[in-house]
């Protein structure tokens, strides 16, 4: 199987999987399901390191999300 | 990528169907059905469908790079014919930041040393210790010196980074260094040049690269000893001279 395919199913299949699992535990909160998605992303990107069109854009807005979400978090546990 | 090739590539336009349909689920779902899995499910098709799009699914070697790729040796078959080249070829570490093949005329290149392969003066036709030889700059060469392959990198390493890495020309790729012998086992290689002198000299295609790899990895002189198709597998040996 090429590298392409390998990494477009690894992709899916970790995407599902944590979907199924976060919701299984009854998660509520979005930014929890981004972070996971992000991990997810930069896993599957760093194994299989697939040729890109442009940019990886869709690396660098989940970057952003995660980072957002982090400082969120961080600065909630200033504050208090 | 030109737009054409986009607009004719079936991935693409699947990877967008999917990200739209991705991206409409979430905006309904975390707006109208107030549902987080469902919105989750939605960027996550979203991300998968946006990854489809942007990573191409002709990757190189495409027809036109695998023809310029594998027309660059008629030439050096062309070459090696009228010179009734007989010898294996010594891929030699860069010079200039590119690494050549020294091919010996005569198929007995025994007396031959590195350090006078490497002194040669870098020309078509030269001499390297009195004996008769071309140099030539396989295709190899410019894609070792474009896929960065660094000084110091193990052999595996390095073939990993041009082979497959750089090129996608082969499925996987091994290397065994014994004593002073090198050899590479390469897996389902998809370029290939079925030019019988130049494969004879310095081995097929995906060999060649290897070779230019090896030279250019382990900064010596690298000697291309035999080359043996064994059924989608490509075995060849080389000496560290």
């Amino acid at each position: 199987m090429d590298k392409r395919k390998s990494y477009v199913l690894t992709l899916a299949f970790l995407l599902a999987a944590s979907t199924v699992a976060l919701s299984a535990l009854k998660e509520m909160r979005l930014d929890a399901y981004i972070s996971i998605f992000a991990i997810d992303y930069f896993i599957a990107s760093a194994v299989f390191r697939p040729r890109r069109r442009t940019m990886d854009f869709i690396g660098i807005a989940l970057f952003i999300a995660f980072a957002y979400i982090v400082a969120l978090k961080v600065m909630e546990i200033l504050v208090k | 990528m030109k737009p054409t090739d986009l607009a004719e590539d079936v991935s693409f336009w699947f990877g967008l169907a999917l990200a739209a349909s991705g991206a409409i689920l979430a905006f309904f779902a975390y707006f109208i059905a107030l549902n987080v899995p469902l919105t989750a499910l939605g960027l996550a098709c979203t991300i998968l469908g946006l990854s489809i799009a942007f990573t191409p699914s002709t990757p190189v070697p495409k027809l036109a790079v695998k023809a310029m790729l594998e027309g660059s040796c008629l030439n050096l078959e062309a070459l090696l014919e009228e010179f009734n080249v007989e010898g294996k070829a010594v891929y030699m570490p860069p010079r200039d930041e590119r690494v050549f093949a020294f091919i010996p005329i005569s198929s007995n290149p025994i007396q031959i040393g590195p350090e006078e392969a490497a002194k040669a003066p870098l020309r078509v036709l030269t001499t390297a210790g009195g004996k008769p030889g071309l140099i030539v700059f396989p295709p190899g060469s410019e894609i070792v010196r474009l896929a960065g392959v660094a000084e110091g990198l193990t052999a595996e390493e390095a073939l990993n980074l041009t082979l497959i890495e750089f090129l996608e020309g082969a499925d996987a790729v091994k290397a065994v260094a014994k004593e002073d012998r090198v050899i590479v086992e390469i897996a389902n290689p998809k370029v290939s040049s079925e030019l019988p002198r130049v494969t004879r000299c310095l081995g097929s295609l995906a060999i060649s690269v290897a070779g230019c790899t090896l030279a250019k990895s382990l900064g010596r002189p690298m000697a291309f000893l035999e080359e043996a198709d064994e059924g989608g597998k490509v075995k060849a040996s080389f000496r560290m001279v």
